[in-house]
C-alpha cells in the first residue's frame, strides 16, 4: 500500500515578510513586495535603481544556533536556513522524531557569489594590461580567497545546513532544475514519503538574485520586465496582454511533509494532502499536469483551482496557457486560475515551494486568491483569473512550475477533511 | 508494494580513460590511470597541477546536427555522447517507445564558468580610488558582454534539458547535486521511479567538469586536493597510507534503467539488476564525515535491506575512495561494521586510483564498472597501493585486476555535506 503524505508545516520568507500566513494574506490582498532597490545592496531606493522584491531586514542570527556559521552561509542559504526553520516551528517539530526516518530536499541551483569576494583575488591577479594572469592567480590570487569559498556557494549546502541543524539523518537529496527546482523538491519528498521510505521531510527552495550577479545576468537573458522601472508594483503582470518580463524576487518556501499515521500519532495539525505529482521537459507542462492527474485519479474538472506558474514572459505564458487548453480540452471556462509571482517578484528556486504554500492555504481557508494586475488578456485563455479573493467548495488544488530554462512539474493537493 | 523489478540494459562512459565504455573498461582491467598535468588552463602556480581530463571529444558533430548544442559546455558535451552510447546499447527504438514513459534522472554540478571573462568584468568595475566594486559598473560590464547561451549552460539543469531535447523524452524529469554522491543518488531514484510505475525507461546517471580555475582554487583552498603532482598518474592512491588527498577529473556516465518486463518484452540484453538503494545524511559537518561512519553504514544497511540480502552474500564492493585521509579510512572502519568479520574476505577496489573524482558522474562511472564486474568476472584494482595503513586494513585488489565470479557488488558514494548513496546490483 502506498502511504498517504500530509502537509503538516509552512514556511515563507519573502518581501511581503515571514511565515506563511503573511504571504497568504499578501497574495490576498494583492499587497506587492516589489518596490526600488540600490544594487549596492542597502537596500535604500536610489535613484536609478532597479525594481525588485527584496526580503526586507532579513536577520539570519535568529536562525543559527552558532553566529560562525552564517560565514560560510551565501545569502540564499540563510534563507533555506530560515524557511526551513519557520516550516518546521509552524509545524511544531519537537523532541521524539526519528532523526534517522527525516529529511531534507531542496531545490537548488547556482548560488550567486558576492563580487566584493572575488574581487580582492583578482585584483591581485591581473597583469599590466589588466587581464587575468592565471601564473599570478595560482601565486597570490588564491592564497587572498576565502578559504572556505567553495562551501558558501556549493547549490547542495543549503540541504546540508538544513540536516545539521534539525539532526535530520534520513534521505537528503538537493534538486535542481532550475526554477521549477522548489516543486520538484516536493513532488520528490511525496514520492519518498509515499514509497515509505522516511516519515517526514523537510522540503522547498531558496533563492537570493536581488544582486548585481543574478540582476545582471537576467539582464543578459533580456527577461527583465522594462516597464518595471516607471511603476515597479504594476509592472509585473503575467498572463496580462501588457506583460513584458519578470520582476526578480528573493526568499524561501518550506513545507513539513508527513506520512499520515506519523502526523497523526504526534498530534500534527494538517493543513492539506499531497495526492499526485509530474514533471517533464520544459516542453512537456501538458504531459507533467496529465501524469499528477492520473496518479491523484482524477478528472481535470475536479480541480477547484490552478496555481500557475505565471512567470510573466509572454512566450512562456503562452505556452503554460496552451498546456492548460489542452488538459481541459475547451471546457475550462469554469476553471479559476491564478499566480502569485506579482506580489513576491519571481523567487526562483523558491517559487514553486511558495506555490505550494499559497495553494495549501487556499484549501485550508477555501478562498481562491486573485491575480494582481491582470487586466485582459493577450490571447483567449479558456479560464478565468480573478482579481478579487472568492471564497468557493475547492476540493482539489493544482500547482504548475515552468519556465526560465527550467522545466516543468505539477502537484497536485487536496483539501484536508480528516474522515476517520 | 516494490513488485516491479528495475533492470540495467545499456551503458555509456566518457571518462579520462576513453570516450566510451569499451576503452574505459579495457584501461580500468589493464590498472592504467587516467590522470596527467592539467592542459585546459594554464595549472602552473597552482598548488594542485594534475587532473584526469577527458581528451580528443570535439563538440562539432552536435553544434552541426543542431543550433541547440552550439555551445555545449563540456558537461552537456559528455554527457550528450554518455547517453547516446548508453541509449544506443540498450538497442531502444526511438520511433516505437512512448516518450511519455521515458523519463530523465542525473546528477550535475554546475556547468563550466568562464573565469576569465568574469574577471575581465570584475577588474573593470574596481574603482581605482578605494577597490571596491562599482556594483552599477558591474551590472553594465556584465549586461553588455555576457553571451546568454554560455550563461545558461551554466546552470546545472541545462544538461537534462539537453538529453530531453535530443531524446524527445516527456516522462519523468529530475536532476539532483549532491556533491560526490550525485549520480548515485540520481540513479536510485531513477530505479524508484521505474519500481513505483511512473516510467518504464529512465536514462540516468552523471555528468561533470570542475576542472577550471575556480574549481580547482576552490578544492585547494578546503585542502581535498592532492598536490602530489610528479608523477601524476601516482597521485591518486586509496587506501595507501601516503594518500593526501583526492585527484579531480572529469566525465560523465549513463546507464538506461528499464523495467523488466518491458525489457523481456523487447528482448533486451540484461546486463544486471538494480536492487537496492539507500540514502541517509551524516547531519554533522559539511566538509567531514561523522566519525564512526554513521550515514555511511546506515546508507550500506539500507541498501542491503531493500536488496533483501545479508551482507556475506555481498561478492565485491565498489569504494567511494577518494585517497583522501578521511575517507578512506572512515569508509573501511563503516564497511567492517556492516559486514563484521567477512568484510576482510570481500574485495573493495577503488577506481577512483585511476580515473580521480569525477565528483557528480562518478558514481554513474562506477556503476558501469560494477555492472562490467558482474558481467566479465574481472574486478579492476585499486592501483598506487603502496604502503599499507594499519586503518584501513581490507583487501582493496591493490594494483592488479584479479578474476572473480561476482553476482553481487556495492556500491558506495558519499559526498561533501554528508549524503550517503549506497546501490546494489546483482545478475
Amino acid at each position: 500500500m502506498r502511504k498517504r503524505v500530509v502537509i503538516t508545516g509552512a514556511g515563507a520568507l519573502t518581501a511581503t515578510g515571514e511565515g506563511a500566513e503573511a504571504l497568504w494574506q499578501a497574495v490576498v490582498r494583492g499587497d506587492s513586495g516589489i518596490g526600488r532597490v540600490s544594487l549596492d545592496g542597502n537596500g535604500a531606493a536610489a535613484a536609478g535603481g532597479l525594481a525588485a522584491a527584496r526580503v526586507p531586514d532579513f536577520d539570519a542570527e535568529r536562525f543559527v544556533s552558532q553566529k560562525k556559521t552564517l560565514k560560510v552561509m551565501a545569502r540564499d542559504i540563510q534563507f533555506a536556513v530560515a524557511g526551513a526553520a519557520l516550516a518546521a516551528k509552524d509545524a511544531r517539530l519537537g523532541p521524539g522524531l526519528d532523526p534517522e526516518r527525516c529529511g531534507v530536499i531542496v531545490g537548488a541551483g547556482v548560488l550567486n557569489h558576492e563580487i566584493e569576494e572575488l574581487a580582492v583575488s583578482i585584483g591581485n591577479s591581473l597583469d599590466g594590461a589588466g587581464r587575468l594572469d592565471l601564473r599570478r592567480f595560482g601565486e597570490e590570487g588564491i592564497p587572498s580567497l576565502f578559504p572556505l569559498w567553495l562551501l558558501k556557494y556549493l547549490p547542495n549546502m543549503p540541504a546540508c545546513h538544513i540536516s545539521i541543524l534539525l539532526n535530520f539523518q534520513g534521505m537528503n537529496n538537493t534538486i535542481t532544475t532550475g526554477a521549477t527546482s522548489g516543486l520538484q523538491a516536493i513532488g520528490e519528498a511525496f514520492r519518498i514519503l509515499e514509497r515509505g521510505d522516511a516519515d517526514l521531510l523537510l522540503a522547498g527552495g531558496a533563492e537570493s538574485k536581488v544582486n548585481p550577479v543574478g540582476l545582471s545576468e537576467y539582464q543578459v537573458l533580456g527577461v527583465l520586465s522594462e516597464s518595471a522601472s516607471e511603476n515597479p508594483k504594476a509592472a509585473y503582470r503575467p498572463f496580462d496582454a501588457g506583460a513584458d518580463g519578470f520582476v526578480v524576487g528573493e526568499g524561501a518556501g518550506f513545507l513539513v511533509l508527513e506520512e499520515l499515521e506519523h502526523a497523526r500519532k504526534r498530534g500534527a495539525s494538517i493543513i492539506a494532502e499531497v495526492v499526485g505529482f509530474g514533471s517533464s521537459s520544459d516542453t512537456g507542462l501538458g504531459e507533467a499536469m496529465q501524469a499528477a492527474l492520473g496518479e491523484a485519479g482524477i478528472r481535470p474538472d475536479r480541480l477547484g483551482y490552478l496555481q500557475a506558474s505565471g512567470i510573466g514572459l509572454p512566450e512562456e505564458d503562452l505556452r503554460e496557457i496552451l498546456a492548460i487548453q489542452g488538459i481541459f480540452n475547451g471546457a475550462g471556462r469554469r476553471l479559476v486560475v491564478s499566480a502569485s509571482k506579482p506580489v513576491t517578484g519571481f523567487t526562483g528556486f523558491a517559487s514553486g515551494a511558495l506555490d505550494v504554500i499559497v495553494s495549501s492555504y487556499a484549501l485550508k481557508n477555501q478562498i481562491i486568491p486573485p491575480t494582481l494586475n491582470f487586466k485582459r488578456p493577450r490571447v483567449p485563455l479558456g479560464f478565468r483569473l480573478l482579481a478579487e479573493p472568492k471564497a468557493g467548495d475547492i476540493r482539489f488544488a493544482m500547482t504548475n512550475a515552468c519556465g526560465l530554462n527550467g522545466h516543468s512539474a505539477s502537484l497536485i493537493t487536496k483539501a484536508w477533511r480528516d474522515t476517520r | 508494494m516494490k513488485t516491479r523489478r528495475v533492470v540495467i540494459t545499456g551503458l555509456g562512459a566518457v571518462t579520462p580513460l576513453g570516450n566510451n565504455v569499451g576503452d574505459t573498461w579495457r584501461a580500468l582491467r589493464e590498472g592504467k590511470s587516467g590522470i596527467g598535468r592539467i592542459t585546459l588552463f594554464d595549472a602552473g602556480t597552482f598548488p594542485t597541477k594534475i587532473a584526469g581530463e577527458v581528451k580528443h571529444l570535439s563538440p562539432d558533430g552536435w553544434a552541426s546536427a543542431d543550433p541547440g548544442f552550439k555551445r555545449l559546455g563540456r558537461n552537456s558535451l559528455f554527457a550528450l555522447e554518455a547517453a547516446r552510447e548508453a541509449f544506443d546499447d540498450a538497442g531502444i527504438d526511438r520511433k516505437k517507445m512512448d516518450s511519455r514513459r521515458v523519463g530523465i534522472y542525473m546528477g550535475a554540478g554546475d556547468g563550466g564558468f568562464d573565469f576569465g571573462e568574469y574577471a575581465a568584468i570584475v577588474s573593470r568595475s574596481i574603482r581605482k580610488e578605494d577597490s571596491s566594486v562599482d556594483a552599477w559598473g558591474y551590472f553594465r560590464e556584465s549586461a553588455g558582454r555576457v553571451n546568454p547561451e554560455t550563461l545558461v549552460e551554466q546552470e546545472p539543469c541545462q544538461v537534462i534539458r539537453h538529453l530531453a531535447h535530443y531524446f524527445g523524452a516527456k516522462g519523468f524529469l529530475s536532476n539532483c547535486l549532491t556533491a560526490c554522491a550525485a549520480s548515485s543518488q540520481a540513479i536510485g531514484e531513477a530505479a524508484e521511479v521505474i519500481r513505483m510505475g511512473h516510467a518504464e525507461v529512465m536514462i540516468s546517471g552523471g555528468s561533470h567538469s570542475m576542472i577550471h580555475p575556480l574549481g580547482v582554487a576552490g578544492f585547494n583552498l578546503l585542502t581535498a586536493l592532492s598536490t602530489q603532482n610528479d608523477p601524476p598518474e601516482r597521485a591518486s592512491r586509496p587506501f595507501d597510507r601516503t594518500r593526501d588527498g583526492f585527484v579531480l577529473s572529469e566525465g560523465a556516465g549513463v546507464v538506461i534503467l528499464e523495467e523488466l518486463e518491458h525489457a523481456k518484452k523487447r528482448d533486451a540484453r540484461i546486463y544486471a539488476e538494480l536492487t537496492g538503494y539507500g540514502g541517509t545524511a551524516d547531519a554533522f559537518r559539511l566538509t567531514d564525515p561523522h566519525p564512526a561512519g554513521r550515514g555511511a553504514v546506515r546508507a550500506m544497511r539500507l541498501a542491503l535491506e531493500d536488496a533483501n540480502v545479508r551482507p556475506e552474500n555481498v561478492d565485491c564492493i565498489n569504494a567511494h575512495g577518494t585517497s583522501t585521509q578521511l575517507n578512506d579510512q572512515i569508509e573501511t572502519q563503516a564497511v567492517k561494521e556492516v559486514f563484521g568479520e567477512t568484510a576482510r574476505r570481500i574485495p573493495m577496489s577503488s577506481i577512483k586510483s585511476m580515473l580521480g573524482h569525477m565528483i557528480a558522474a562518478a558514481g554513474a562511472v562506477e556503476l558501469v564498472a560494477s555492472v562490467l564486474t558482474i558481467r566479465e568476472g574481472v574486478i579492476p584494482p585499486t592501483i598506487n597501493y603502496r604502503t599499507p595503513d594499519e586503518n584501513c586494513d581490507l583487501d582493496y585488489v591493490p594494483n592488479h585486476a584479479r578474476r572473480a565470479a561476482v553476482d553481487t557488488v556495492l556500491s558506495n558514494s558519499f559526498g561533501f555535506g554528508g549524503q550517503n548513496i549506497d546501490m546494489r546490483h546483482e545478475t
